[in-house]
């Protein structure tokens, strides 16, 4: 029996030295948002004339009924607002502060699960031909009356020989209206007077060129599990932006990635050169 | 007539002198009317193979390129199943048995990324334009592993002594071992960094010009066959003498052949210029993608990535029938108890070292001055493998 014990034992030492356990512990966290912020923003200062040419827009409308309320002039049950533009190389310079210019680009985020090879577009690129990303919300925050001379709430508009009277809405906020670049092809007012109102100071056109980019910037969230990688790619656009003229300077396009306000360190340019066409790729992995 | 070979020659030789040791000790008396009895056994092998040494990457350390990491895949135990046959000759007189064993280890997998880090070496693909950077690095890499083990072993078993507390006995024989090997592996250039190739610089997606991984495809197929030897010794833990304690040890010299497969695709960009039509293949850091060149005689400008392509170059060979000597090593402790005179249990650990039972080859390139010198590296490779068994034994 003694031998029994004597080999069982030794048996059981040899098991321990000899039976292995691999295991892998589960990735237990959960997906995180990272915001990716896209600029493609030139800051002008308009120093000697010098810059990007802009227009600062002020939205006005009839009151023919004076019920300090806009007209529907074009009775289709909706009141009917126009833009105001003044394009800012010919204004005062004096009065305007380095300003930002937003740029057209594309942008493509895609995102490559963990474990895996193969990308998933999250974002398709911005298309450059049907919704350019040239707006932008006010350039200037200083408070400042109205650019005519006075600080006059109304303006008269020689519209084919006929004067017609503008009201600027709410006049004592005009430092506060935004401003667009303004994609003035077509008057406004008059089929048959195109090119009556193009680009340049007065009426121009309420075509809205795209959507709506805060000061340039464009904002993307992208939900990110440990081990998934996000690719940004990006490209400036061909061409300076509808209603915007380049005196030679040209914006570079820059992106960052966040988490909470952090910017995360990331592979590869964030940043193009300010030559058109130019791009960068960066990419980020997720742990 | 047929042609005998040296190994048939040797099985006959065993099995007259079996048969000639049971007839002359069957003259010495103390006959119960049969010169043998049937052995079957049947045995269940739970085995992990080691020292395989696949090795598809490693870690580079940019830091310190003296530095590298070897990533090996982690093989688990595999059931086997081992069966075996024979004739057990009365009075002492040995047993001759035939045992045939397949263990396959497949489906191994290692694979890494890191999508964006080069840190990956591209160590089994041929050197020429491996990696995207044609540096030999990659951001994440998959590979999968096969080998499989088949075993055949004719053996003639004999006691050698017996004292009170040990019994001991002697084998020799015949053994065929076939071990194949199959590695694949592929290398990604998961985030290739290059230019972006989205409007407006094109018009249309180029999924043409996302780099395609390095693929990489090997195989070894060993087939060896020798002479074994080997001792035994047993012990009776009981004094019923039902339940024994075996030991074992054994060894065989193969010769054998193995035939390897190697085929290594890569790829690389190719540049035509759109003004002498001369085609060159393009080096890192691949700025073209993204620039705006002449593309006609007149002065037009395009996107120079409308003038690129991706080829695949292929860089294959096979080593037929290249000689390798080869050895096994067997240590095995069981314990086996008989609980009827004709069926017995059987259980304990087994080591089995089978040494240069295949090759690893890969392509080298040397480059001295401007010439690039091509070779290909091999190393023999071996195998063991280790873990419990359980069977069941007959004698009738």
């Amino acid at each position: 029996m003694l031998r029994v014990l004597a080999t069982v034992g030794v048996l059981l030492v040899l098991s321990v030295f000899t039976i292995g356990c691999d295991s892998t512990q589960p990735i237990g966290a959960g997906p995180v948002t990272y915001e990716v912020q896209m600029s493609a923003v030139n800051v002008i200062g308009f120093l000697g004339g010098q810059g990007i040419r802009s227009y600062r827009v002020w939205e006005m409308y009839e009151d023919n009924d004076n019920n300090g309320q806009p007209d529907d002039i074009d009775m289709d049950g909706v009141p009917d607002l126009f833009n105001f533009c003044r394009d800012l190389l010919a204004s005062d310079t004096s009065h305007v502060n380095p300003t930002s210019v937003p740029w057209s680009y594309t942008v493509e985020i895609s995102v490559i699960p963990a474990g895996t090879t193969g990308e998933v577009i999250v974002s398709s690129p911005a298309g450059l031909t049907d919704d350019p990303l040239i707006n932008l919300s006010r350039y200037d925050n200083s408070s400042r009356p109205l650019v005519l001379g006075t600080s006059q709430p109304t303006v008269m508009i020689d519209d084919g020989g006929m004067m017609r009277t503008f009201r600027f809405r709410d006049p004592l906020k005009l430092s506060q209206a935004h401003t667009r670049v303004a994609r003035s092809t077509s008057n406004p007012l008059s089929d048959f007077d195109p090119m009556t109102y193009g680009l340049g100071n007065g009426l121009c056109s309420a075509i809205d060129p795209g959507p709506t980019v805060v000061d340039g910037q464009e904002n993307f969230l992208v939900d990110l599990s440990p081990g998934d990688t996000i690719i940004v790619r990006a490209r400036r656009g061909a061409g300076a932006p509808m209603g915007i003229e380049t005196n030679g300077r040209e914006a570079n396009l820059s992106g960052t990635l966040s988490q909470d306000g952090l910017t995360v360190s990331v592979i590869g340019s964030a940043s193009s050169d300010a030559v058109t066409g130019a791009g960068f790729s960066f990419s980020f992995t997720a742990r | 007539m047929p042609k005998l070979t040296g190994y048939a020659l040797l099985t006959l030789m065993i099995v007259f002198f079996v048969v000639g040791s049971a007839f002359a000790q069957e003259a010495e008396g103390d006959d119960d009317g049969s010169l043998f009895k049937y052995i079957a056994e049947i045995e269940i092998w739970v085995a992990q193979p080691t020292g395989l040494d696949y090795s598809p990457a490693t870690v580079f350390d940019a830091t310190n390129p003296f530095f590298e990491v070897y990533q090996r895949p982690t093989h688990g135990t595999s059931e086997s199943f081992r069966y075996a046959g024979g004739l057990e000759f009365r009075r002492d007189a040995g047993a001759l048995m035939l045992s045939y064993l397949e263990h396959r280890d497949e489906d191994v997998l290692l694979g890494e990324s890191s999508p964006g880090n080069y840190i990956f070496t591209t160590s089994m693909a041929s050197p020429l334009l491996a990696g995207l950077n044609d540096d030999g690095l990659a951001d994440g890499y998959d590979s999968q592993f096969d080998t499989t083990l088949r075993d055949l072993r004719i053996n003639y078993k004999r006691a050698a002594f017996e004292t009170n507390r040990v019994n001991g006995s002697w084998w020799v024989g015949v053994r065929r071992v076939a071990h194949r090997r199959i590695a694949n592996a592929s290398y990604y250039a998961i985030v290739d960094g290059l230019p972006p190739l989205i409007p407006p610089l094109v018009t249309f997606p180029r999924p043409d010009l996302d780099p395609r991984p390095d693929v990489v495809d090997t195989a070894s197929r060993y087939s060896g066959r020798g002479l074994e030897m080997g001792m035994e010794f047993e012990t009776a833990m009981l004094k019923s003498k039902k339940l024994k304690l075996r030991a074992s040890v054994g060894m065989a010299f193969l010769r054998g052949k193995v035939r390897s497969e190697y085929t290594s695709i890569s790829h690389a960009f190719t540049f035509q210029d759109p003004l002498t039509g001369v085609t060159t293949v393009m080096e890192p850091p691949y700025d073209l993608f993204g620039e705006i060149i002449q593309v006609s005689a007149g002065g037009a400008l395009g996107p120079a990535v409308d003038f690129i392509d991706q080829i695949t170059v292929v860089d294959s060979f096979l080593d037929e029938k290249r000689s390798l000597s080869g050895s096994v090593i067997d240590t095995e402790v069981s314990l086996n108890y008989q609980i009827h005179k004709t069926v017995e249990f059987y259980g304990g650990f087994r080591g089995s070292s089978y040494s240069n039972v295949g090759i690893e080859s890969r392509r080298e390139v040397a480059q001295i001055g401007n010439q690039l010198l091509s070779s290909i590296a091999s190393e023999e490779q071996s195998a063991e493998y280790e873990g419990f068994f359980g069977g069941v034994r007959f004698h009738f």
